[in-house]
């Protein structure tokens, strides 16, 4: 009986470990993406380095009430965006701030742009980022998101259905609307 | 702008990425923040944790351990105590565990539990010889004084019980192992220091008395004039040499009283 005992506690100790190493996977795999998207969403590095932390540790706590694995979860990159779109919702109404928002000045930019760029092609994208970020900014919430997430995250159709609980259809019909708002506005920003 | 253009330009955001120093600390902040989650945890007491396992029959381990505590202990304590002897922690265990049992038991029971307990004297007695002479060779006057302390306070306690021994045989075995007491004492004496020489003279004197007291026991049994085999002759011949040196006018009286006795005062 002994020996049983020992070998539950090390098999529940074993358990622990493999769950704790496959969130961590996961953590490793989908930070950036989640990172880029409170960042386009909240135009603050310091927030989205808060709220993407969080959202991390939010998806532990609900896998952990279960003793699920993250294995055992289908489609765990929908579960992070889920939760980031709603710590976004909080974060806004928390600072009472206009959900569009633009990333003003061009400093902010070159902060956010990947550190493994040479200096001339980040001059060179500096200025188009910063225009499509302005343009994706002004879009309703729900075009920044399926803008975001099926063409920037390319999550598939699928996926993004599931993360805004919409048919496929009407997220078919969102992001052919999205793109023309954006083109058109894009097209604007380009003549003056 | 085509839509291909319109994506290729959303697509170039992909540059925008975090920090590696922050990846890094981040990470490691968030595993911090998750192992003190799960060690509060399970201080809640997680029932399918090892630990709460052990909680949950705690209060039974306690009782358990407690009841052979109280079971065990008394008995354990008496059998260590069998092979103690005079001078050590246990030996007074021993004589009170020797007394509750004659309390306890019958009348029939009692002589016979008092010749097992004059045994037992003699058997201490006899390891008593053995650290006599093992004392001498360390030529420790003090050791050695307080074991002969020690055997001249078993053999009062012997004699003790001898006063109510009835049977002959079992006097006969009595003074048989008091013949090689006196032996074993003999040769103890023989490599003792002077400071101690008249301490063993004491303990030689003890040793007369107690056979003096066998052979007392031997003359008022009933068929004395029959003894077993040859041996107890020798052993009955063995004592009244001793009492021959015993000077008391009771034993003169005793002896008169007894024809076999006469013979070989003859």
């Amino acid at each position: 009986m002994r020996s049983d005992l020992v070998f539950c506690f090390m098999s529940h100790q074993d358990e622990k470990n493999n769950r704790e190493l496959a969130f961590i996977q996961l953590y490793d795999q989908y930070i950036s993406q989640i990172y880029r998207f409170i960042l386009l969403k909240t135009s603050s590095v310091q927030d989205a380095e808060d709220i993407a932390s969080e959202v991390f540790f939010k998806f532990w706590k609900n896998i952990s009430v279960t003793d699920a694995n993250v294995k055992d979860i289908e489609n765990p990159r929908a579960l992070l965006y889920c939760i980031a779109n709603n710590l976004i919702t909080d974060f806004y109404r928390k600072k009472n701030k206009k959900e569009l928002t633009i990333i003003d000045s061009d400093k902010n930019i070159s902060e956010i742009l990947s550190e493994n760029i040479d200096l001339y092609k980040k001059a060179e994208l500096e200025s188009d980022i910063k225009q499509t970020i302005k343009s994706i900014s002004k879009l309703r919430n729900d075009y920044q998101n399926v803008i975001i997430w099926h063409y920037l995250e390319e999550l598939s159709i699928k996926e993004v259905a599931q993360i805004m609980d919409k048919s496929q259809g009407a997220v078919r019909v969102l992001l052919h609307r999205a793109l023309n708002v954006l083109k058109q506005d894009l097209k604007n920003e380009s003549k003056m | 702008m085509t839509e291909r253009e319109l994506i290729n330009k959303i697509r170039e955001l992909k540059q925008a990425r975090p920090s590696d120093d922050w990846l890094f600390s981040a990470r490691h902040s968030l595993i911090n923040r998750i192992r003190l989650s799960e060690g509060a945890k399970s201080d809640i007491g997680n029932s399918l944790s090892f630990w709460g396992w052990i909680k949950q029959y705690q209060t039974l381990a306690l009782m358990t351990c407690l009841v052979v505590n109280i079971i065990a202990g008394p008995w354990l304590l008496a059998e260590a105590s069998r092979s103690s002897l005079p001078g050590e922690m246990l030996y007074s265990i021993k004589k009170i565990g020797e007394n509750l049992q004659i309390k306890v038991s019958s009348n029939e029971d009692k002589s016979q539990l008092q010749v097992e307990f004059a045994n037992r004297r003699l058997e201490e007695l006899n390891k008593i010889a053995e650290r006599l002479a093992l004392a001498s060779k360390e030529t420790e006057t003090e050791q050695t004084k307080q074991v002969i302390n020690d055997f001249k306070n078993s053999l009062a306690g012997a004699k003790e019980y001898l006063n109510n021994t009835v049977s002959k045989e079992k006097a006969v075995v009595v003074a048989k192992k008091a013949k090689k007491m006196e032996e074993d004492l003999i040769k103890a004496r023989e490599g003792a220091s002077k400071e101690t020489q008249a301490d063993f003279a004491e303990a030689e004197e003890a040793i007369k008395d107690i056979k003096h007291q066998i052979l007392t026991v031997i003359i008022n049994s009933t068929g004395y004039d029959s003894v077993a085999t040859s041996s107890d002759e020798e052993i009955v011949i063995y004592l009244q040499d001793n009492k021959n040196n015993y000077e008391t006018s009771t034993d003169c009286d005793v002896v008169t009283g007894n024809n076999a006795v006469q013979k070989e005062s003859k």
